[in-house]
């Protein structure tokens, strides 16, 4: 049998292909500087400086932060979660989250319950996502000192109304944190606009750079315990850690090949501007939500509308087991897709799929109507075979 | 553009503090035409016609500059001082764009002495400048290491005569 051509549709777990600009600048740092940022002064390691500034302002301003100092660079949106979780929440600190959250934010704070027994309250919502607001009002009246949300479910797809919940959050003296590991670089994010006061992200997906890269924006002013300390470069006298941003965050040796790669993706993403990614895959979305309507037997989870929606669907087919299915699609048609509980059991709890999960089909930047067409193609045939 | 770039030469620790960094750089273009006009903006600025060069602070940062090369002292880390150079190089070229309509300052500023700022401090050493007495403050003031914005009590309506007298006379 001759081998279909590759369809990569996982974009929510990492996004591929990356622009090629990402590949050329991490095998030029690596062949034509390789010195360590932030120490020494010859030459290569403050052109090494320059480069992680260079990502960090653009990440900066793809973010919408005022200043660049306020992007700490992290090795995933996990280890950013942590890190804002873990250094913000105190002992018997009341969090409000959502019930879709990713293990990258449950998992932590179920660490906090045991630990510094926090309590974490969750806001009601809909298997599409959408949160009761009123709840949202009334539970942060109980002294709640964090909300934290994802701005999009990696499972349901839906985005979070970031902007009326920090200004509820606000109004009652709580700080939100977002994980925006699903939107930033494919869907608008401003932190100016709505001032959230801490915001993970991922480098590897809609930002488009390699694996190993992440970061935290945190407001001027607020100050976390460090999650690690250890070298910084600068003030190596002091037994402790420096006092301001980045540094204070960033001990030991960052990931600079991969602040390279991220570097180049985010010029690429502010040379194109997120809007137009936005535009694209919104479209594709909606290709895709009409076309799995059409395939029998099939039930998409979460919001009806491309408009309501990041770019991804999950489903499943009636009598085929999801994992399964995602088997067929890689071995038969070539099409990669992500199968079972995405991290996020939640998020599944909520659509009534768990333990099972579903099949998640997640477009990226590159992807064109074709490949929608392809996809949902397979998908009719699939349908139509006897029930595993 | 009048100023492309500034690149940095060599960063080291601060020797008057020792949690803060000084940093050597070049920029792209000599400076010394835009010397006056930023001699006007700045409130602390000492400026050298002769030499060609200005120090100046802001922000409690400290710059220096003669010729092409730039000197930045009293900053945290590497990402603040690229930050500053990205500040640095807009002002430079705003400054260059609109000289025009500026008047540029050639003539050195002559510090303030220390007791004609003393005599119209409020004079109860509060310590709310974080110095520990008005006197401390005031010297701070003389050498420009400091604003008089720092004294919150200047700002209460009875010593609205002297806070004009002493921006008058700072400049
Ligand atoms: C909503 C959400 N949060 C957090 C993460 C964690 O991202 P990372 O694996 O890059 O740490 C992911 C993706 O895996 C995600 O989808
Ligand atoms: S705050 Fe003003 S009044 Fe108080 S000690 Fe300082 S200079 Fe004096």
């Amino acid at each position: 049998m001759t081998h279909p051509t590759p369809l990569y549709l996982d974009n929510a777990a990492t996004s591929y292909p990356k622009p090629d600009a990402v590949y050329a600048s991490v095998i030029k740092y690596m062949r034509e500087n390789g010195a360590s940022p932030g120490r020494g002064n010859y030459a290569r390691a403050l052109e090494a400086d320059r480069l992680v500034y260079e990502a960090r302002k653009a990440i900066a301003s793809l973010l919408g932060a005022p200043r660049p100092s306020q992007v700490i660079f992290t090795c995933n949106a996990t280890e950013s979660i942590n890190i804002a979780l873990k250094g913000y929440l105190r002992q018997g600190d009341r969090v409000l989250t959502t019930g879709y959250e990713h293990n990258a934010v449950a998992r932590p704070l179920k660490k906090l319950e045991d630990q510094r027994r926090i309590q974490v309250d969750r806001v009601p919502c809909t298997a599409e996502g959408a949160l009761d607001m009123e709840s949202v009002k009334a539970k942060l009246q109980d002294g709640v000192r964090l909300l934290a949300v994802s701005h999009a479910s990696n499972v349901i797809g839906c985005v979070t109304p970031l902007e009326e919940l920090v200004a509820a959050a606000h109004e009652r003296g709580a700080a939100v944190l977002a994980d925006a590991a699903q939107t930033a670089g494919a869907y608008p994010v401003d932190v100016t606009a709505v001032p959230v006061d801490m915001l993970a992200f991922t480098g590897h997906k809609g930002l488009l750079g390699p694996t190993g890269t992440g970061g935290l924006y945190l407001r001027k002013g607020l100050e976390l315990s460090t999650l690690k300390e250890g070298g910084t470069g600068g003030m190596s006298l002091s037994p402790f850690p420096p006092d301001d941003p980045p540094d204070r965050y960033e001990a030991g040796t960052m990931n600079i090949s991969g602040i390279a790669g991220l570097r180049a993706s985010a010029q690429y993403l502010l040379d194109i501007g997120v809007d137009a990614v936005r535009a694209h895959e919104a479209r594709l979305s909606g290709l895709l939500l009409d076309g799995l309507e059409s395939v029998p037997k099939l039930t998409c989870y979460g919001p009806r509308s491309a408009e309501n929606r990041i770019g991804l669907v999950s489903f499943n087919i009636e009598g085929h087991d999801p994992h399964k299915v995602s088997m067929r699609l890689d071995r038969d048609y070539g099409i990669m897709v992500r199968s079972g509980l995405h991290c996020a059991p939640e998020a599944h709890r909520l659509l009534g799929t768990a333990p099972i999960g579903a099949v998640r089909a997640s477009i990226g930047y590159f992807n064109q109507p074709s490949d929608i067409e392809r996809f949902v193609g397979a998908l009719g045939e699939i349908a139509s075979l006897p029930p595993d | 553009m009048f100023l492309a770039s500034i690149e940095v030469l060599d960063v080291d620790i601060c020797v008057q503090l020792a949690d803060k960094f000084v940093a050597r750089t070049r920029a792209s273009a000599d400076l010394k035409e835009i010397m006056p006009y930023l001699n006007g903006m700045f409130r602390s600025s000492v400026y050298n016609h002769g030499d060609g060069s200005i120090r100046f602070t802001n922000d409690g940062i400290e710059y220096t500059i003669i010729n092409d090369q730039v000197n930045i002292a009293k900053f945290s880390n590497r990402t603040e001082l690229y930050e500053l150079l990205d500040w640095l190089k807009d002002l430079i070229n705003d400054t260059y764009e609109s000289r025009s309509e500026m008047t540029p300052l050639y003539a050195r500023r002559k510090p303030v002495p220390v007791f004609f700022i003393y005599n119209l401090l409020p004079k109860t050493n509060c310590q709310r400048c974080g110095e520990r007495t008005c006197m401390a403050f005031a010297a701070r003031v003389n050498k420009l290491e400091a604003g008089i914005d720092a004294c919150p009590l200047l700002f209460e309506p009875e010593y609205d005569a002297s806070r004009s007298k002493l921006e008058g006379a700072l400049g």
